[in-house]
């Protein structure tokens, strides 16, 4: 008792702009957040969906980096599991430490975390990064909807697909079951990204990606945008040599479309045939044309009139 | 205002963390309120306390580096479990080493700003720092940091000869900040009076460090220095460190199970008590 008495003579003093806060060795050792070295092995990938992909010139930097200043100014975030430490944030810091050849890294060990509190952390610091992908940030939102609402990840997909069809009047809503439901996934996706479920159901088009474009998306060397246009282009020859010269800026969005715009003219056939109906009447023939005919193309009906 | 001793020698393995030790604990039983700092890397002081360093890496309140970008840092409670003793104590850990290497506006004067920021000398009546054994960024805070520089010296030729290395640091840093203390002890340490060279050596340093200040180090001959009585080296500091106490706990606690006779062991309790009230008085 007396001991406590002391401690909290001491802090607070502290909040007086006196002394330093003060603990108890149990408490160091009861903190909620306990930084600790622990060992590079030890550490495990999360079940959920996080990051997948990243980029190799990015990792280099970030080592050399951590290199120069000889140790790792942010902890990554990790919580126990079994005996071993499931990784929550530092995926890109693990992987440039380990480029170092260090064995060990400082984690912040959260205690008593749910599954759903890590993938909040997980997904907050993720999605907040600017340079994480739109898939990688469509499939986290999704899953952790698919945790919150106790839904597989294709049961989510379904129940976006249904609010895109009550969105465009295709389908008549079932107010009972999914504006309620609906209310609760536009507070998750705020709370996570800051963003609105029409705008990630807009992003489902990721999923129907061709695999080339997908990974240029991963990558980070096309936009979301740039994406779903590519998506259009039938020739995978083109989509690559698009992605090429979208990821090293020698084009842009705008070229794809008019690209696009130049591909359908094309296919509409710019000489068509000539609808018309040649009649014999005693005085000669009736030509009926059904058509309006472009200028050339009555010189050359003119023409071959006169032929005849 | 609390009195702030630097416990400093370039020379490893002369007991400086063990001085602290006693100091502290001393103070502690005379109801004084103490704050020890760790400023060594190596962590011996934090490590006596059972406490495991690498608790203190990276980003943490406990963090010692916190210092140097003057931010909070907490203090450890290291007093007995109940009991009204003020013991706090600032971990160290292995980052301070790389810290200090920073290029730091005024990193030589962070450990004075962190004192006085927090208004430490007003909480605590002594503070008591730690130092690696070198004379680097490190010691250079603990000096401007401090009014009395404790310096626990072995008596033999090489670490009297060292002595004159840390006299004159010390001086060139004093001088340099215009930095003023107010006491230098140096205590002789884990002396052996049947050891010829300890004998000589002990009396060349009672006479030839006083000397040696007086000619070649202006600075710190303007503040009151000593030497202090010798302190014999016994298996007891051994003991007591294997216990993770101070030799001065563990002969009051323990006395009766170690190998020295009653009598010695008041004796030896005494001197250091002796030694402690010479430093703060």
């Amino acid at each position: 008792m007396a001991k406590k008495k002391e401690l909290a003579r001491a802090n607070s003093l502290k909040n007086k702009g006196v002394g330093i806060p003060v603990i108890t060795h149990k408490e160091l050792l009861d903190q909620k957040e306990l930084i600790q070295k622990i060992s590079i092995s030890d550490i495990t990938e999360p079940k959920v969906h996080d990051r997948k992909s990243y980029s190799k010139e990015d990792i280099s930097s970030l080592a050399k980096n951590i290199k120069a200043t000889k140790m790792l100014l942010q902890p990554i975030v990790v919580r126990k599991v079994d005996d071993k430490y499931e990784r929550i944030i530092g995926f890109r810091r693990i992987k440039a430490v380990q480029e170092l050849g260090w064995k060990e890294i400082p984690a912040i060990i959260l205690k008593d975390i749910s599954d759903e509190e890590a993938m909040l952390i997980m997904l907050s610091e993720n999605i907040q990064r600017e340079n994480l992908n739109v898939y990688d940030q469509t499939v986290g939102i999704m899953e952790y909807i698919g945790l919150a609402f106790d839904m597989s990840f294709d049961e989510v997909k379904k129940l976006l697909y249904h609010f895109r069809n009550v969105d465009s009047k295709t389908i008549a809503s079932d107010p009972e079951k999914s504006e309620a439901q609906r209310e609760r996934m536009e507070s998750i996706t705020q709370k996570l990204g800051n963003i609105s479920v029409a705008s990630l159901i807009n992003r489902l088009k990721v999923f129907s990606l061709k695999e080339i474009i997908l990974e240029a998306l991963k990558e980070g060397k096309v936009s979301y945008t740039a994406a779903t246009e590519l998506n259009k282009i039938a020739d995978d020859q083109k989509i690559k040599k698009f992605i090429g010269a979208l990821a090293s800026g020698q084009c842009s969005i705008k070229d794809i479309k008019s690209f696009l715009k130049e591909q359908k003219k094309q296919s509409t056939p710019a000489h068509k045939a000539i609808k018309y109906k040649l009649e014999k009447r005693d005085d000669g023939v009736s030509l009926s044309i059904n058509d309006n005919l472009s200028d050339s193309q009555l010189k050359k009906l003119e023409k071959f009139l006169a032929q005849l | 205002m609390a009195e702030i001793i630097t416990v400093a020698n370039q020379k490893g393995g002369v007991s400086k963390t063990a001085t602290c030790r006693y100091i502290a604990d001393i103070c502690v039983t005379q109801g004084k309120k103490v704050l020890l700092i760790d400023f060594d890397p190596q962590a011996s002081l934090t490590k006596g306390f059972q406490l495991d360093p690498k608790l203190f890496e990276g980003v943490n309140q406990a963090n010692i580096c916190n210092i140097f970008s003057q931010e909070i840092v907490q203090a450890v409670n290291v007093a007995d479990e109940d009991s009204d003793d003020v013991l706090h104590l600032i971990p160290s850990n292995r980052e301070l080493g790389i810290v200090g290497q920073g290029n730091i506006i005024g990193k030589d004067l962070m450990l004075r700003k962190f004192i006085k920021k927090n208004k430490l000398a007003e909480v605590y009546d002594i503070i008591i720092i730690d130092n690696n054994p070198k004379f680097d960024t490190m010691t250079i805070n603990t000096i401007l940091a401090s009014n009395i520089i404790v310096i626990p010296v072995i008596t033999t030729k090489d670490e009297q000869e060292g002595l004159h290395g840390f006299f004159q640091n010390t001086e060139e840093t004093l001088s340099t900040f215009d930095h003023e203390i107010k006491k230098m002890v140096i205590i002789p340490s884990r002396y052996n009076k049947a050891t010829k060279v300890h004998k000589v050596y002990l009396k060349i340093i009672q006479e030839d460090a006083l000397d040696y200040i007086e000619t070649s180090c202006p600075t710190i001959s303007e503040s009151e220095v000593f030497v202090s009585k010798a302190v014999p080296e016994k298996v007891a500091f051994q003991d007591a460190s294997s216990y993770d106490m101070s030799v001065y706990e563990f002969l009051k606690e323990y006395g009766p199970k170690s190998s020295m006779k009653k009598e010695k062991r008041e004796k030896l309790l005494s001197l250091l008590e002796e030694i402690v009230k010479n430093i703060i008085k």
